[in-house]
């Protein structure tokens, strides 16, 4: 029995370490007979646990639209493409031993992902010595630019820019007596409670020193009691969703519900407003990411393109698009262009995708500086509000933010 | 009877003197900390700061030491450092929440302000009851697959603390797997029970302030926890020094030897001493479900490793030193952030534990069940 059971817990333990989800885009290209090449574009980030709505959104709409390109509808590709997804659980051990697999398969040619700072930092080095393109769609570490990569390219704005449209608004539109900061101590996390830390005690506003919680806890009262005692009304979370929902809600029971939490897009997905309920009600979240819905709403030139976007998403996943699901596109209408130009290996596409410029894409226009970062210009900063359990769309982070007249 | 003495490693007797000296000092250090530490600007300014932190202290001291007994009392009789104890407590928060979603089917939509009255006292006994025998079946089961055999083919200590290790391991790992999905490469589905993500408690009962202290107000879900929590130590003493199977379990665990001489039935109390520990865990889990409103597989991780060092820091194998040393280390990790940021909680408390180590190698009331 006892030998039994130490095989299923052996057997438990290597399926964990080797879930993946496969999914060969179906539908054979219009050609037909002619003689089409078959690449991998590999998807790197959490696809599964308590990060996966940060990220699921942004493959899955990637997995869309190469879906849709094999089968013509952008025209005559040269390729056939199919997206693996490699779930890292958004931890870098985890997607490691992904990364080595990947390298080696010589039919891989880019990379959308990691959608995460610290996993992008783990397993950068292996995919830029391999000379893949990898663009990620969501990870704001500041810090990942200046790793000398020549092949990482980040398809949003970064921490700084992040904070650049968090901190106006703590500033001009909060105006508190003092902001507490506190970070889950990770790459993406840490970082951003740094920076906006710097930026408010550069602007000689009362901020204390950044507090960390460990990521994956459940018990959070050591923090509330000091957010409690600082007295701030302004609350600074670096961090993911699963955790600043726990900390927001803890926060809101200790009996702190007139602090505003403000975070930035690790807080902005549906787990925060489930792990948070009704507690997480007036939190900000300063997000590089465009809510779909809100931009076709809202007049944007390429509205159409997007709603029929929209729809092509929920009939094939029976959901509404969610964050950095308008980017996880861009990305694989990057790589298709690519494909177009006759790019179907590492070194011509990612020629191909460094030298794109203001290329068109739904969620903006993308233009890559030598060191990976997307031109000033690209990089809008967007605010957004939890409002009756919803996140509203307050707008674009420097009008909201201005101070008031 | 257990004998109370208390001794030192090698077994000599410490003298009461030295010992006193010893505390005395060591206040002393802390106090002198702590002055310094107000008066600088380090510590925590305010007295209801101060207060917050032990209140938050003590309801998470209350459910460690309930976690706690689990590995005192299974240390006691078997010598076993129990590591799927975590898993034990982790079956009591996913028991709990079904008992209350699917049994009593109070969810958030249904009751959005949480039920009340005598169905509140129903659905959290009911609870409590079921999350307590969950884990404690949990519990004599996986002695009855995974220890007895080690047991009676006389395995090496090495051998039950790694196949302890495993089976935590096999537990949270399953609890991962059980999430709806197809696993191994198996045709079916699995049930839907668990999975990588969190799964929410609703809000049973209604957050209210019953009264306040120096301003900091203490809320009806830490009354609750420590309530439920003292009650269910003061039951365990009551059985362990108590009642007859209470008698066993301290019989067996000074002297295995000659208690199975007298007729204690060794198989059986080991049996009961495991479902006991189990019960109380799985009481702890629901209580810490209700609290931080989540069901999670690797959600027994963190307070099992803090309920196991509290065993060890009242004295592994003593019953009364687990209860102690769950307040005291619930109180420390939260007292000591009032100095410093809360990254250094785990460090603290780690540190209290070789502090007392060091001057205490048996903890602080000593090894012996029943000292």
């Amino acid at each position: 029995m006892l030998r039994v059971l130490a095989l299923v817990a052996v057997a438990a333990l290597v399926a964990g370490a080797c879930s993946k989800k496969k999914t060969p885009t179906t539908g054979a290209s219009s050609g037909g007979t002619t003689a089409t090449k078959n690449v991998k574009i590999e998807f790197f980030g959490a696809l599964s646990g308590d990060y996966k709505l940060l990220v699921i959104h942004g493959f899955q709409a990637a997995e869309l639209a190469f879906e849709q390109a094999n089968t013509g509808k952008f025209g005559k590709l040269p390729v056939k493409i199919t997206i693996e997804g490699q779930d890292t659980g958004g931890s870098a051990e985890q997607a490691s031993p992904l990364a080595d697999k990947v390298v080696n398969d010589s039919s891989v040619v880019g990379i959308i992902g990691p959608a995460f700072s610290g996993e992008s930092a783990g397993v950068g080095d292996r995919f830029d010595q391999a000379g893949i393109p990898f663009i990620t769609p969501s990870a704001t570490d500041d810090a990942l630019a200046t790793h000398g990569w020549t092949h990482w390219f980040r398809g949003v704005g970064n921490n700084s820019d992040e904070a650049k449209g968090a901190v106006p608004y703590i500033q001009n539109i909060l105006a508190p007596n003092c902001t507490s900061v506190a970070s889950d101590g990770t790459a993406y996390g840490h970082g951003l409670a740094a920076i906006v830390f710097n930026q408010l005690s550069d602007l000689s506003l009362s901020v204390k020193p950044e507090e960390q919680v460990q990521p994956g806890q459940k018990d959070y009262s050591a923090l509330v009691s000091k957010v409690a005692s600082a007295g701030c009304k302004v609350f600074f979370y670096g961090g993911y969703s699963p955790e600043g929902g726990l900390i927001r809600k803890q926060m809101t029971d200790a009996g702190l519900k007139d602090v505003v939490m403000v975070g930035g897009d690790g807080l902005k997905d549906d787990t925060f407003l489930s792990v948070s309920g009704k507690s997480g009600d007036s939190t900000i979240a300063a997000c590089p990411c465009v809510s779909p819905s809100d931009v076709a709403s809202g007049g944007a030139a390429n509205a159409d393109q997007i709603t029929t976007f929209i729809s092509d998403y929920k009939a094939k996943f029976g959901e509404d698009p969610g964050i950095y699901a308008l980017e996880g596109w861009d990305i694989a209408q990057i790589y298709i262009a690519a494909f177009k130009a006759g790019k179907t290996d590492r070194a011509g596409i990612t020629d191909f995708v460094r030298n794109v410029i203001n290329f068109p894409g739904l969620a903006k226009t993308y233009s890559w500086e030598p060191d990976g970062e997307l031109f000033p210009a690209d990089r809008t900063m967007y605010l957004y509000q939890d409002k009756g359990g919803q996140w509203t769309f307050l707008g674009n982070a420097k009008d909201v933010s201005a101070p008031p007249a | 009877m257990a004998v109370s003495t208390r001794v030192t490693a090698e077994g000599a007797p410490i003298s009461g003197r030295r010992n006193f000296l010893g505390w005395a000092i060591f206040l002393a250090l802390v106090g002198i900390g702590l002055w310094w530490g107000i008066a600088s600007g380090h510590c925590e300014q305010h007295l209801s700061g101060w207060v917050r932190l032990s209140t938050t202290g003590l309801t998470l001291g209350a459910i460690y030491a309930m976690i706690a007994l689990g590995y005192t009392m299974v240390y006691g009789v078997l010598q076993l450092l129990n590591f799927a104890h975590s898993e034990v407590f982790m079956i009591g928060t996913f028991a709990g929440l079904y008992t209350i979603t699917k049994l009593f089917g109070v969810t958030g939509s249904k009751y959005p302000n949480g039920v009340g009255g005598v169905f509140l006292v129903a659905v959290l006994l009911g609870a409590i009851l079921l999350a307590g025998l969950a884990s404690g079946i949990t519990a004599v089961v996986m002695e009855r697959l995974a220890y007895r055999p080690l047991r009676k083919g006389g395995a090496s200590r090495l051998g039950y603390l790694i196949t302890a290790i495993g089976v935590s391991l096999f537990l949270s790992n399953l609890f991962l797997l059980l999430d709806g999905q197809t696993h191994l490469g198996l045709p079916f589905k699995w049930p839907a029970i668990a999975g990588r993500a969190p799964l929410a408690y609703p809000e049973t009962m209604k957050l209210t302030n019953v009264f306040r202290i120096f301003g900091v107000p203490i809320q009806n879900r830490q009354i609750l926890v420590i309530a439920v929590a003292v009650v269910m130590l003061l039951i365990l003493d009551f059985f362990v020094y108590r009642t007859q199977a209470g008698m066993g379990i301290r019989a067996v665990a000074e002297d295995p030897e000659t208690a199975s001489l007298m007729g204690v039935n060794i198989t059986a109390i080991i049996v009961i001493t495991f479902f006991v520990g189990g019960l109380m865990a799985g009481g702890a889990g629901l209580l810490y479900g209700v609290f931080f409103g989540e069901a999670q597989f690797n959600i027994g991780f963190l307070p099992g490793i803090k309920a196991f060092t509290a065993a060890v820091l009242g004295g592994i194998g003593n019953v009364r030193g687990a209860m102690l040393g769950g307040l005291l280390l619930g109180l420390i990790e939260n007292l000591g952030v009032a100095c410093i940021g809360i990254q250094w909680q785990p460090v603290i408390a780690f540190a209290v534990l070789v502090l007392v180590l060091m001057f205490r190698p048996t903890g602080l009331l000593g090894e012996q069940v029943g000292g």
